[in-house]
């Protein structure tokens, strides 16, 4: 599973780092960092209530 | 307490909470039927949106910001209003314009959301509410006339939709009734500090303002001050806050306090929880009953209300989650960890308020409830930990070490 960020979507709620901290993070301007692209199976979970989650609905996995 | 198997699921509320059940129950493998009613004709859509990029780009329609599907096998029902409850019957009323009929529970998630309060005095056409999408649309067509907008009440709401009128080059007055924006729920310095966000963005403030009513027959003319001032107004946005949408469980037996009563765990009754704006629980931290109107808290809560339903005989899950808010209002994006009350400490522990970049710590007790974090997101994850932990706080004074918060 891969995970990717629609840019023009994405409003840096933050929302996905309080849930995956692991996977999503803010950098020092604020804009929003994937970690890790290719989540672990023990990740997974949390980064699909991310990918929920989100009120931009800007996050989405798709397989490899 | 050995608990009868699940059979199946009613959610009522189809937005953020309720969806956030309905996923979560099949996550966490419940292969029963699950129905989910929604009253609103319009599939789930991101509300936070509604006062920010939706007002402002004309061009966006409901179905750029629908939510996904919700989850595998959920049967959604759309138009279809929960009514009442008869819990000897296990039976929910429901109402689909007209038709009545009923609709037998066993499980049952009560995520009806809020509903937007409004004033105690005729409103003339031309004076809005914003809540559900087809609100929106109507607030956008109205503001698309160029029109002197007059917003009542500098909540989230209503800031955010000052913040989305002058960003259309619009005229707008926000009339508070307390001191300061938001001063209620996030403190005097903060609200300050909000005072001059809106005054540098060109809204004009009309503070410790009271509304009397409305001028204006067929279409709204003005708002009427307590003092007999008459403000003049093309359009109208009421914004004084919302109330859970109980009434349909009024008679139905279960305890309703501003938000249906639950447990740490967000049961409710015998298979019945709640979950969202509608859901009033005792907090971890302290016991006190607390009730959230925030998105991330609904789908929180929705994910937690459905392990409950299914801790069939093993321990509920109690909901002991920090959630969080955000606020976008002109160049400045507010994110608040946590839950700040009445009478809690502020202090600022970081950076400068004036400058509206900065961190405010609430305590209460020398522990840490909140964070308000002003244009600072880098520093969410730190203040997220330390909100979770209740970390000691060790006073109102400024950090000489802006890279360490002095609540550490």
């Amino acid at each position: 599973m891969k995970v990717s960020v629609n840019r023009e979507a994405c409003r840096d709620t933050a929302l996905c780092t309080g849930l995956a901290p692991e996977v999503f993070e803010l950098n020092e301007q604020g804009r929003l960092v994937v970690l890790v692209e290719t989540p672990s199976p023990d990740q997974l979970d949390d980064v699909l209530q991310a990918v929920h989650s989100c009120p931009l609905q800007a996050l989405s996995v798709t397989d490899d | 307490m050995a608990r009868q198997r699940l059979r199946h699921v009613s959610v009522v509320g189809a937005s953020a909470a309720g969806l956030s059940a309905a996923r979560a129950l099949r996550r966490r493998g419940f292969e029963g039927p699950i129905t989910v009613f929604g009253a609103e004709p319009e599939a789930a859509y991101q509300r936070p949106a509604l006062s920010k990029s939706f007002l402002t780009s004309a061009a966006l329609q409901p179905d750029d910001i629908r939510l996904a599907a919700t989850a595998e096998d959920v049967r959604v029902e759309l138009g279809v209003r929960a009514t009442g409850l008869d819990l000897a019957s296990r039976r929910l009323r429901l109402s689909d314009g007209g038709r009545d009929r009923t609709h037998a529970v066993d499980g049952l998630v009560i995520a009806t959301g809020a509903i937007p309060r409004t004033l105690p005095m005729r409103t003339p056409p031309g004076v809005h509410v914003l809540r559900t999408v087809a609100d929106a649309i109507a607030l956008r067509a109205d503001l698309a006339h160029k029109p002197r907008v007059v917003i009542v009440g500098a909540g989230f709401v209503g800031s955010e939709v000052a913040s989305s009128c002058r960003t259309l080059g619009l005229d707008v007055t926000l009339i508070e009734a307390s001191a300061a924006p938001m001063e209620p729920v996030l403190g005097p310095e903060v609200g300050t500090a909000l005072v001059g966000l809106h005054r540098d963005h060109g809204t004009l403030l009309r503070l410790r303002t009271q509304v009397a009513g409305f001028t204006g027959r067929d279409r709204v003319t003005g708002v009427r001050l307590a003092d007999g001032e008459v403000v003049p107004a093309d359009v109208v946005v009421v914004g004084v806050g919302a109330r859970p949408a109980t009434d349909w469980l009024l008679g139905s037996g279960l305890a309703l306090r501003d938000g249906v009563l639950c447990g740490p765990d967000l049961a409710v009754a015998d298979r019945i929880v709640a979950a969202g704006d509608v859901a009033r629980w005792p907090h971890h931290h302290d016991g006190a009953r607390v009730r959230l109107e925030h998105w991330d808290n609904a789908m929180r809560q929705g994910d937690t209300s459905a392990a409950t339903l299914l801790a069939e005989n093993g321990t509920p899950p109690a909901f002991t989650q920090t959630t969080m808010f955000w606020s976008d209002q002109y160049d400045c994006k507010l994110q608040l960890v946590g839950h700040p009350r009445p009478g809690d400490l502020v202090s600022v522990t970081e950076g400068d308020l004036t400058r509206r970049r900065c961190v405010v710590v609430y305590s209460r007790a020398g522990r840490m409830t909140a964070a308000l974090l002003v244009n600072s997101p880098h520093r969410l994850r730190a203040y997220r930990e330390a909100v979770t932990a209740a970390t000691p706080v060790a006073g109102p004074r400024p950090s000489p070490d802006p890279a360490l918060p002095n609540a550490f």
